[in-house]
């Protein structure tokens, strides 16, 4: 078992809101398991508060959004904060979806790490955060 | 009931029968095209249908049909006949073209209505009303669930004053409304029907048509409330009280062109379409109606993808299948039970972001597809820049003109099913049959639709589906234009979306509270209690509904009498592939 | 952050970061579990096992509901398996119990088997330590779907509930071979469902075996078989009911901290196989093994060698 003793990247999905499209998150999970990610999934219609919560439950080292409704120039930043706040403000904050352009400044000023857009390749996702975990274990070591 | 359907097609054998061409296609592989590829070889390893991933065969001959067991008049048979392959009309589109259909809904109940008085101005007869995802939730817009929601994905809806508003059209032109809202779908209709009263609109003179699409929600697309066993008997209690009271109008429609967003493939499509649809028509038979009474009232929609010839085939097979079901799983026996209603679209999965010109080539080449697969009664086709913001007007223009264009220039109507006869769509329709029918098969022998749902089979087949597509994008076996294929490097994408000032939602959250300031609530508390009552007691919901939504008691009230009784289904039902 | 002692004093963010160190075998996991071990031994580890598809998770939630009704502070520990290829996992256990998310008094916690058979993960066991430190009152420990050789968490709990459910025929077989002799409480979840008399009949004769065997049966306690359906909440309050009677019977007789004790022993003789083991494998002397390859040497004599150099290795 080449990988059991190894530190395995733990990341959280969660969709934020009532929007429900699963296919996005349903791919990008399988892609980031067969990447030898351990993919926590909390569920659908999660609102800041309890992604927060299960984030820190879980200890992951990254929380993904993913967000197609049009909610997300409100919930996102609550998020970043909400983890801020917990003293969590370490983990990384990925977001995916229909996210315009023009947004994209103010997530970042808010706390979103990097932005994704719709129909974005699963190996750059996956290289993005493998370049990151890399860069993690090194600064841990 | 119990037999097999699959086993009851005569020709369903799996028995290839020789024949006369076998030998001649081996003589020809030998002597024509063995050499021939043997100095040019094929571009690619393998050739297979782009969803179904089934292999191409180079040619197809009579051979081909032979060993399916193809018989013409079992099989295809004519036009506006059993088993309605060609069609469920007499004539094609000979006597009249499909209906030419397109989509609106956002915001209060006042714009929805000003953009409807838009839309019938420009001489649209029907019209189709979203609503956001609180309601469709069965939240009020001042529900912290909801935050940020309210308005955005279609018209927001909290109680009958906001139909009311919403309803100050011009209903002389209106002729024909569809409503979706399918977890709450008892309390929506009450609603409308109540709205319309208040206008004095006569029902007999005017179509509603709920979607009331519940199982699709629990398999794919996750706006639902309750267990699935209650959304069935929500379902069933709307069905019931239309064919009632209002036979003119229509109660269901299984949107099977939900099922392909989430990647079903045309077999997954029609199978868990028509399970779907079995899981409806059990429990409305068990309310004591017949199968011919029932059956004409049920309607799909379906949408093409690229592929040309599946999509095509799928239309076609769909027909097909309904009928065979109709008929040996129901004994129905009046030819409208048989005759599948189908509204057919482009669909925007094909679309790309990028290059967003690109797609009024691939919508002209679906809608061309839905034609040539026999359109349905409708045909809608989505817009172009779709991915990009709301519809532009240009954009609108163009699908509308899309249309026409297939109608009035490609000659593909003038003659009916055109392509019946070709060997290679008539082989794939046969398997498509026999591929549905198996699946289905296997879905009546885990207990229906329901327990599919109930155990996650959809969702798992499903969460495959989209896993084993998208991989083969990301590793170029599908090739798709500007984005795995002759991409431009430095393409500026703009993704605009909708934008509503958020006043809206305060606006809205305001009036639902000024509301209930207001209102008797004496009256609420009894009628919602009457509804909690119907709920447990197991009569039709539609009267208690009726009662509170005319008390002004608001969606979410309703809603949330209904939840203390049925309880709430896990927020996770499409994530069985997880 | 001092992680033993914010655990101790129940800081999620604490407890949360010393199961990941214990899970990923960063040493400070250990560090912390030797400051925090003294503090343990307080709450009830209670299993919950069955086939795939028996409604575990939904139960699970449904359990945490009435034990919080019952004014319980509930720690979860949701096993699913890793990819024996990737060593990757999708853990979705608590998309089921997501209304228990933002209840300070529910710490759920989802952990992959990476490669570990059994129905267990490798640090199940630590993560019991730290809920336990971290003053839930009891942990559930949710197992992946099992078959009859993935029974560690009999080892590990006080209390074993294993789920069944009707219409899985050879799963029953399954749960019978070797589920049946290990349970204290046997729940048959989704009782709603046809098939449910033919499952009960079922369980009861294997109960009735198993009473008349003598190893297994016991004067103390004979195990209830339960109906819940999880999802509509019913049957609940009656598992938890008979959870709490088995609790009570192992502390009157002595059981329930001989059990604690046991597992202890048990852990800290896994671990030093589990370091041997390593260590062997690690100072194997490659030319031994080659023989073996080239069958010039038989396994028996390469073993003997092997551990002999491996002691003598030690020694010097």
């Amino acid at each position: 078992m080449s990988n059991a003793h190894q530190r395995p990247l733990r990341i959280l999905l969660a969709k934020l809101g009532m929007d429900t499209h699963t296919v996005g998150i349903t791919i990008i999970a399988h892609a980031l398991r067969e990447a030898g990610m351990e993919v926590i999934f909390t569920g659908l219609k999660q609102t800041p508060e309890m992604v927060a919560a299960a984030a820190i439950q879980e200890d992951v080292d990254v929380v993904g959004i993913s967000t197609l409704s049009a909610g997300h120039t409100r919930n996102l930043p609550k998020l970043a904060r909400l983890l801020r706040e917990a003293g969590a403000g370490d983990k990384l904050l990925l977001a995916g979806g229909v996210i315009p352009e023009e947004d994209r400044p103010l997530l970042e000023e808010a706390g979103v790490d990097r932005t994704f857009t719709m129909g974005s390749d699963t190996r750059d996702i996956v290289a993005y955060l493998n370049e990151w975990w890399v860069q993690q274990l090194a600064a841990d070591a | 009931m119990n037999n097999k359907v699959s086993r009851l097609n005569p020709k369903n054998t799996g028995q290839a029968t020789t024949s006369e061409f076998d030998e001649e296609v081996a003589r020809w592989e030998s002597e024509t095209r063995g050499p021939y590829v043997a100095a040019h070889p094929e571009r690619r390893e393998e050739f297979l249908t782009q969803a179904l991933k089934w292999p191409i065969n180079p040619l197809y001959t009579p051979a081909d049909l032979e060993a399916l067991g193809f018989d013409y008049k079992e099989d295809v048979g004519f036009p506006g006949e059993y088993p309605y392959t060609r069609g469920t009309g007499p004539n094609g589109h000979r006597s009249g073209f499909w209906t030419m259909t397109q989509v609106t809904g956002f915001g209060s109940g006042q714009s929805w209505s000003k953009r409807a008085r838009y839309m019938l101005d420009q001489g649209l007869s029907g019209l189709i009303l979203e609503y956001d995802l609180a309601t469709t939730n069965g939240y009020d817009s001042d529900d912290p669930m909801v935050e940020g929601e309210v308005g955005r994905a279609g018209m927001a809806l909290d109680s009958l004053e906001d139909l009311e508003e919403a309803f100050d059209l011009p209903f002389d032109q209106l002729k024909y409304l569809m409503s979706v809202c399918n977890a709450p779908q008892p309390v929506n209709l009450a609603m409308i029907i109540a709205a319309l009263e208040k206008k004095g609109v006569d029902p007999k003179d005017f179509v509603l048509h709920i979607v009331n699409g519940i199982l699709i929600e629990y398999t794919c697309v996750g706006r639902y409330i309750y267990p699935p066993e209650h959304g069935l008997r929500l379902a069933t209690d709307c069905i019931e009280y239309i064919i009632n009271n209002h036979p003119n109008w229509a109660p269901i429609s299984i949107i099977s062109a939900q099922l392909q967003p989430a990647k079903a493939n045309p077999v997954q499509e029609i199978a868990f379409s028509l399970a779907i649809a079995c899981a409806y028509i059990d429990a409305t038979l068990e309310r004591g109606f017949d199968i011919d009474t029932v059956a004409p009232y049920f309607h799909f929609v379906v949408n093409v993808d690229m592929d040309f010839f599946e999509g095509i085939c799928k239309l076609r097979a769909f027909r097909k299948c309904w009928a065979r079901l109709m008929r040996d799983r129901y004994g129905a026996t009046k030819p409208e039970a048989m005759k599948i209603r189908m509204m057919t679209s482009p669909t925007t999965t094909a679309l790309t972001l990028q290059q967003p010109l690109n797609n009024i080539g691939r919508l002209a080449i679906m809608a061309t597809a839905c034609s040539l697969g026999g359109a349905g009664e409708n045909m809608t086709t989505p817009l172009h820049d779709e991915a990009h913001s709301l519809p532009a007007e240009e954009a609108i223009r163009v699908g509308a003109a899309l249309q026409h264009i297939v109608a009035h220039e490609t000659g593909v109507a003038e003659t009916i099913d055109p392509l019946a006869g070709s060997y290679y769509v008539e082989s794939l329709t046969k398997q498509m049959e026999n591929a549905a029918f198996e699946e289905m098969d296997k879905i009546f022998d885990m207990g229906g639709a329901l327990k599919a749902i109930e155990t996650g089979y959809f969702q798992r087949a499903l969460g495959r589906e989209q896993y084993e597509r998208n991989r083969d994008i990301e590793e170029g076996r599908r090739l798709w234009v500007g984005v795995n294929h002759l991409k431009l490097d430095e393409e500026k994408r703009e993704i605009s979306i909708f934008r509503l000032n958020d006043d809206m939602e305060s606006e809205q959250v305001a009036k639902v509270r000024d509301l209930r300031a207001r209102r008797d609530q004496a009256l609420v508390d009894s009628t919602l209690e009457q509804v909690r009552e119907a709920a447990r007691n197991g009569s039709n919901m539609m009267e208690s509904c009726l009662a509170a939504v005319k008390a002004y008691a608001t969606h979410g009230e309703i809603c949330y009498a209904m939840r203390d009784v049925f309880g709430e289904y896990g927020s996770d039902s499409q994530l069985g592939g997880i | 952050m001092d992680v033993a002692k914010e655990l101790l004093s129940g800081t999620i963010l604490a407890g949360a970061r010393a199961i990941r160190w214990l899970d990923d075998g960063d040493p400070r996991g250990a560090r912390t579990l030797a400051e925090i071990f003294p503090h343990t031994g307080n709450a009830h580890i209670i299993g919950i096992t069955g086939p795939p598809g028996a409604g575990k998770s939904t139960l699970v939630n449904a359990l945490i509901s009435e034990q919080r009704r019952r004014g319980r502070r509930v720690g979860v520990i949701a096993i699913d398996p890793s990819s024996p290829f990737t060593g990757g996992a999708i853990l979705g256990d608590r998309v089921r119990m997501g209304k228990h998310t933002l209840d300070p008094d529910v710490f759920i916690r989802s952990i992959g088997t990476r490669g570990q058979a059994g129905g267990l993960a490798r640090s199940t066991h630590d993560a019991c330590l730290i809920l336990d430190a971290m003053g839930y009152d009891l942990v559930l420990v949710e197992t992946v779907g099992v078959g009859q050789d993935e029974i560690d968490v009999v080892a590990l709990a006080h209390t074993t509930v294993i789920v069944g459910v009707p219409g899985l025929g050879d799963e029953i077989q399954a749960v019978k071979a070797g589920l049946m002799e290990a349970g204290d409480l046997f729940v048959i979840n989704k009782a709603d469902r046809d098939g449910y008399e033919d499952t009960y009949r079922q369980f009861e004769l294997m109960l009735h075996l198993r009473a008349e065997s003598k190893a297994l049966s016991s004067d103390d306690w004979s195990p209830p078989l339960l109906r819940a359906v999880a999802v509509k909440d019913e049957g609940i309050a009656e598992i938890v009911d008979a959870i709490d009677q088995h609790k009570a019977m192992l502390q009157n007789t002595g059981e329930f901290g001989l059990r604690s004790a046991q597992r202890e022993r048990e852990q800290a003789l896994t671990l030093t196989c589990t370091e041997i083991m390593r260590s062997i494998r690690q100072s194997a002397d490659p030319a031994i093994l080659s023989a073996v390859e080239k069958r010039e040497i038989d396994p028996y004599s390469a073993s003997q060698l092997l551990i002999k150099n491996w002691q003598e290795g030690r020694g010097t």
